[in-house]
């Protein structure tokens, strides 16, 4: 944060005095064909698999080139079809000869074979298992073999933890209608806890998705056995804004990420393994120095094994709050769940 | 043991050929207008083609059999002086030489011609007085010792915005730079668009490549020795320049004429002024600004014939000024050098020579940002938080110069450091809480040495350099080592270690030799080799050199680094020795290199050791350097063409796969002119051609939780443009006379305006949408063609 002040003062500095900036044909290497998984299994949810494959660094980025990163399964083209893609559309999916995804209980045994399914949000594709639900405190192992290549990872789900308190905190440039949510737990004994937050607005989401603006995932490393907050908690940032529109820097994105009065919202602290926090903390480490001409941008970390294979494989304790934010200084709580 | 044997053997060697009574010839040389020390000025016995030079303190020693002699006192840019001399006692001799007059005639007549590059036994050495560099084209006009070495073959610049600069292959930490003796730690102003040295306090350099002597050592890949003016003797001058950016003023002159004199220069930049007019009112910017000051003293007193006593210090800082719009966000980053020197020269016989320096240099960076929302009921929100590093060294040595003979130049000494490191140390204040992660963050070490160095003419046809270091590093408390899980998230245990507690300690014998052979008396074969150890390291987050970077000690984790070097060289000279040419070849070995983790941020070490986020590797570097030298006459000038290359290797990045150095370089060639038109006009130019950079860039990417991912290739694999550019400058002496002089200089950097890389970036244009997003490189160039005038005066 500080370094990055630093750099972009300076920058500026040189902006204004002297720099010049060109358009120029950088040649990039071919490169190495990877499988990108995105899976997690979480407690009384069925497990979850998507899988992408990389792209050339300038490939044009539209929603036809994005669909041909998808890696699917041949059974799935009907459902492409009852949802709307054309023909032609089809056909430029790439269809695996071989995909068989499989998650292992593995304190029981219990082996489910995931299914191709339409989700409701993008990517609009994946695999889910549909008779094996997390459980706390058991662990999972994914194992994929694809196209002759086989890949694997485990993960386990982690005891949750309750939310002790909840608040709501408004904004006054925003005449106290927006603003973030806050909340406290406690911390077991034992160094070593990772969290993650993740929050659903309903009626404008339709999955949990990682805040906005701000951390998403903490440890107990500075205050282990203590009570730890999530401060500063900004909406769920929705995938699909991907789509939206040009980048428009006169839009207030502050006010974007900021919850609305007489809103409801599903709130999620989820414990996540050792494994699992290493990988988004990579993650967010990656987007911070990613594009950083002055650092040696962070290499994301994946727990899944075999060769060229990128991504996560996680699994999430979920304690979730359904709170209704009534008045500018007060939430309702709804519901909770573990 | 080893070290005993070697000393026996040496004084042996010397002692076997000191048999013939001999007389010693000794004294100072000095320039006869200002009474400064003329440093390398060469003492010749004309008979018998054998020779001397003066040392840092312009003094000389020669020993020869009983006889008459013709010798030689001769120094570039001074009339050559020569006296019939009967050598049947010891003779102290004085020589004031008299610069050459302005003219164009006697430039070419009368200036020192001289084989010692051909003779000497020492390679990889270039020695700049500052003269020589003051009418090349300078950045903003400001003329620079530092960019002028960049000029040389096997020394790169790193390209416009970075300060460091990198000697065959070695990184921007393996430079001593020291100026009259102490060791300068970040040489550089403005993110290296400026060196500390103001050209107007300074004398002389002397770069070491390679085969560096005994004398030097602390770092392993080259020497910049920096020797300040003394502050003329005869006469009160001032002098100074005004610049496009910057102006300087220095005042030197005798308190006692002949016995003691003084010298104060300083300098300031005002862009920050100049701009301040241009800068809307409403502007976000508003309130910033970037200066920067520098301030060189010295002092000097000859206080009998056979001692001198020197003073002489440094300070300088860079401050950056950032304040938003409303006032409430203000940021202020200082950073600067200190150094200080006392010197006491002690003749203590003709052929002994003594110098015991005591000494302190400092190097401070501090990070200030506060925030002051300005409502009372709202001190939540306000924050201060001080980033602090630096370093402080105390020195202590003594070195001595003895010369049995002719033959033989010995030079011995020993010397103790006290280093004082402070890495990353934050102090921050929220509201009313306080956070201090200042303590115990302090390193301390010692560091100690001794050597011994030979140079040894064993006939008309070799000269044989031995010499010897031995160093040692005693890393101590209070500290205390946090020891990290594998995941490096946690603090498992932790091992504290009282005040003065010996934490880690490392010793280094380091062999320095070289050798030449005259083929004839115009061309030599040399060959050298060395081995140095070096107990601090530069640790940088960024791929290129800032402020910001940290210097760590050798600890129980970091190892110090360690450079070998082999080097052998072609020399010969041309025209009665007007045009010097060389080629040398080097090859060379660097281990224990460090760099940080990947990913790793500044945050990271705040209640940890810094070295915890370091991974360690080696590197090794090999090329080859031509240079041809056209000494004297109305045109001089050199041509330095490398070709190298230059490779790292980390376990931890890439697994270990070896990669290109951030400045491997396959070719680098500058070429310099200097044209003395008439008595009012000089014309000179600067051309440089350099292959590009290289850089990390990502070669792909993916879709991973609804963001678009970079994958990056492998270190630095992706190589930028090329850099070249092409300088000019005029410089007209409008009036010279005794009393006053004022000389104009013009220069245009960048002439043809090449737009050289600084940095590639990625952006994005339209939308996914839209079906009409893409991704564009993008090319961030500093400096355009930029002109600048100076007007430089001296009143004397």
């Amino acid at each position: 944060m500080k370094k990055t002040i630093y750099i972009a003062t300076v920058i500026i500095l040189f902006v204004i005095i002297w720099s010049c900036e060109t358009d120029i044909t950088v040649d990039l290497p071919t490169p190495q064909k990877k499988l990108v998984v995105e899976g997690f299994i979480e407690s009384n949810n069925n497990p979850y698999v998507f899988l992408t494959k990389n792209s050339g660094y300038f490939d044009p980025v539209d929603s036809t080139s994005l669909y041909k990163m998808l890696i699917l399964d041949s059974t799935t083209i009907p459902m492409l079809e009852q949802i709307g893609f054309s023909q032609t559309e089809i056909e430029l999916f790439e269809f695996a000869e071989e995909l068989i995804i499989t998650v292992t209980e593995l304190e029981t045994s219990i082996i489910d074979t995931l299914k191709p399914s339409i989700i409701p949000y993008f990517p609009f594709f994946g695999y889910v298992a549909s008779s094996m639900t997390g459980n706390n405190n058991n662990s999972y192992k994914l194992d994929i073999n694809y196209n002759g290549s086989h890949y694997f990872g485990t993960t386990t789900i982690p005891e949750p933890v309750p939310i002790d308190s909840i608040w709501f905190t408004t904004d006054t440039a925003y005449a106290d209608t927006l603003g973030t949510i806050g909340i406290r737990f406690i911390d077991p004994p034992q160094i070593g806890n990772f969290y993650a937050i993740h929050n659903m607005v309903e009626g404008e989401h339709l999955t949990f998705l990682k805040p906005y603006f701000g951390i998403s995932i903490i440890d107990d490393r500075y205050l282990n056995g203590d009570t730890l907050k999530f401060t500063g908690i900004t909406k769920a940032q929705d995938n699909n804004d991907f789509f939206e529109g040009e980048f428009d820097p006169e839009a207030d994105w502050w006010a974007e990420g900021l919850f609305s009065l007489n809103s409801i919202v599903n709130i999620r602290l989820s414990t996540i393994d050792t494994e699992h926090f290493l990988f988004w903390n990579s993650w967010s480490r990656h987007l911070a120095t990613d594009g950083n001409p002055f650092v040696n941008p962070a290499s994301i970390m994946s727990n899944l094994h075999g060769e060229n294979v990128l991504g996560v494989w996680g699994g999430y304790g979920t304690y979730i709050e359904r709170v209704h934010i009534t008045d500018s200084a007060t939430l309702e709580i709804l519901s909770n769940k573990h | 043991m080893k070290l005993k044997l070697f000393i026996i053997l040496l004084l042996t060697l010397i002692g076997l050929s000191a048999f013939a009574q001999k007389y010693t010839l000794s004294g100072y040389i000095k320039d006869a207008t200002t009474g400064e020390d003329l440093i390398g000025a060469n003492i010749i016995i004309k008979e018998e083609h054998k020779g001397t030079t003066t040392n840092t303190y312009g003094f000389y020693s020669i020993s020869m059999p009983k006889g008459n002699y013709i010798v030689s006192f001769s120094y570039i840019g001074y009339e050559t002086i020569e006296r019939k001399l009967n050598f049947n006692e010891d003779i102290t001799l004085n020589i004031n030489l008299k610069p050459t007059a302005y003219t164009t005639q006697e430039v070419v007549v009368s200036s020192e011609r001289t084989d010692k590059n051909v003779q000497d036994s020492r390679m990889s050495v270039v020695k700049l007085p500052v003269d020589q560099v003051k009418t090349l084209p300078a950045f903003m006009g400001e003329v620079d010792v530092l960019k002028t070495i960049q000029l040389l073959p096997g020394i790169q610049s790193a390209g416009d915005g970075n300060s460091g600069f990198y000697v065959r292959g070695g990184g921007p930490d393996q430079n001593l730079v020291i100026l009259d003796e102490a060791p300068v730690y970040n040489a550089s102003h403005l993110f290296g668009f400026f060196s500390v040295f103001n050209a107007d306090a300074i004398k002389d350099m002397e770069i070491y490549k390679g085969g560096m002597p005994a004398q030097y050592g602390g770092r392993i890949s080259s020497v910049i020795d920096i020797s300040m003016n003394n502050g003329n003797m005869k006469q009160f001058v001032a002098q100074g320049g005004i610049g496009t950016i910057a102006s300087r003023l220095t005042v030197h002159g005798p308190i006692k004429k002949d016995t003691c004199s003084f010298l104060v220069s300083a300098r300031r930049t005002y862009l920050d002024l100049l701009i301040k007019p241009f800068i809307k009112k409403d502007s976000p910017f508003k309130g910033s600004g970037y200066y920067f000051y520098d301030i060189n003293a010295k002092f000097n007193f000859k206080f009998s014939e056979k001692d001198r006593l020197f003073l002489s210090g440094y300070y300088g800082q860079d401050i950056f000024n950032f304040s938003a719009e409303s006032g409430t966000f203000q940021m202020r980053i200082p950073w600067g050098n200190g150094t200080g020197t006392i010197r006491w020269n002690h003749l203590v016989n003709s052929r002994f020579f003594m110098n015991t320096t005591a000494m302190f240099s400092d190097y401070k960076f501090t990070t200030d940002i506060g925030m002051n929302p300005g409502t009372e009921d709202d001190t939540d929100a306000s924050f201060r938080f001080i980033l602090f590093s630096g370093i402080r060294d105390y020195y202590f040595k003594q070195d001595y110069t003895w010369l049995p003979n002719p033959q033989h130049t010995v030079k011995f000494g020993a010397g103790y450091t006290f280093h004082h490191f402070t890495p990353n140390s934050l102090k921050a204040e929220f509201g009313e809480s306080e956070i201090d992660f200042t303590k115990g963050k302090k390193l301390l070490a010692h560091e100690a040495y001794l050597y011994i160095g030979d140079d040894y003419i064993i006939n008309d046809y070799i000269t044989l350099y031995g010499g010897l270091r031995g160093a040692s590093f005693f890393q101590v408390g209070p500290f205390t080592r946090y020891i990290k899980s594998d995941d490096m998230l946690f603090t498992i245990d932790s091992i504290s270690y009282g005040n003065g507690e010996l934490v880690a300690d490392y010793y280094s014998l380091e062999p320095r030799a070289s050798i030449k052979v005259s083929l004839g008396g115009k061309s030599s074969l040399k060959a050298s080799f060395m081995q140095n150890k070096q107990f601090i390291h530069l640790a940088s987050l960024s791929a290129s050199t800032l402020p910001t970077d940290l210097w760590v000690p050798s600890t129980d984790v970091v190892k110090p680094q360690m450079g070998r070097q082999y080097a052998i060289g072609y020399f010969r000279n041309f025209k009665d020795n007007l045009y010097e040419t060389s080629v040398e070849f080097y090859y060379k070995d660097l281990y224990n290199l460090i760099e940080y983790m990947d990913g790793a941020l500044p945050g990271d070490e705040l209640n940890d050791n810094s070295d915890n986020y370091f991974v360690f590797g080696n590197g090794n570097s090999y090329g080859a350097e031509f240079f041809v030298k056209k000494r004297t006459g109305r045109l001089t000038g050199w041509i330095g063409y490398t070709w190298s290359k230059t490779m790292r290797e980390f376990n931890d990045i890439d697994g270990g796969i070896p990669f290109p150095a951030k400045y491997d370089r396959r070719h680098d060639l500058s070429l310099t002119l200097n044209y003395i038109l008439n008595e009012k006009w000089t014309l000179a130019t600067v051309f440089v051609y350099a292959t590009g950079n290289t850089t990390t860039l990502p070669v792909a990417r993916y879709m991973l939780d609804g963001e678009i991912i970079s994958e990056y290739g492998y270190r630095n694999s992706y190589r930028m443009e090329p850099y070249h550019r092409l300088d000019l400058s005029v410089t007209y002496t409008h009036k010279k006379t005794d009393k006053y002089e004022s000389v104009w200089n013009f220069s245009v950097y960048n002439v043809y305006n090449r737009k050289n890389p600084f940095f590639i970036y990625f952006d994005y244009t339209g939308s996914v949408d839209n079906g009409n997003f893409q991704t564009v490189a993008k090319q961030v160039s500093l400096i355009p063609v930029l002109p600048a005038i100076t007007w430089n005066f001296k009143f004397m």
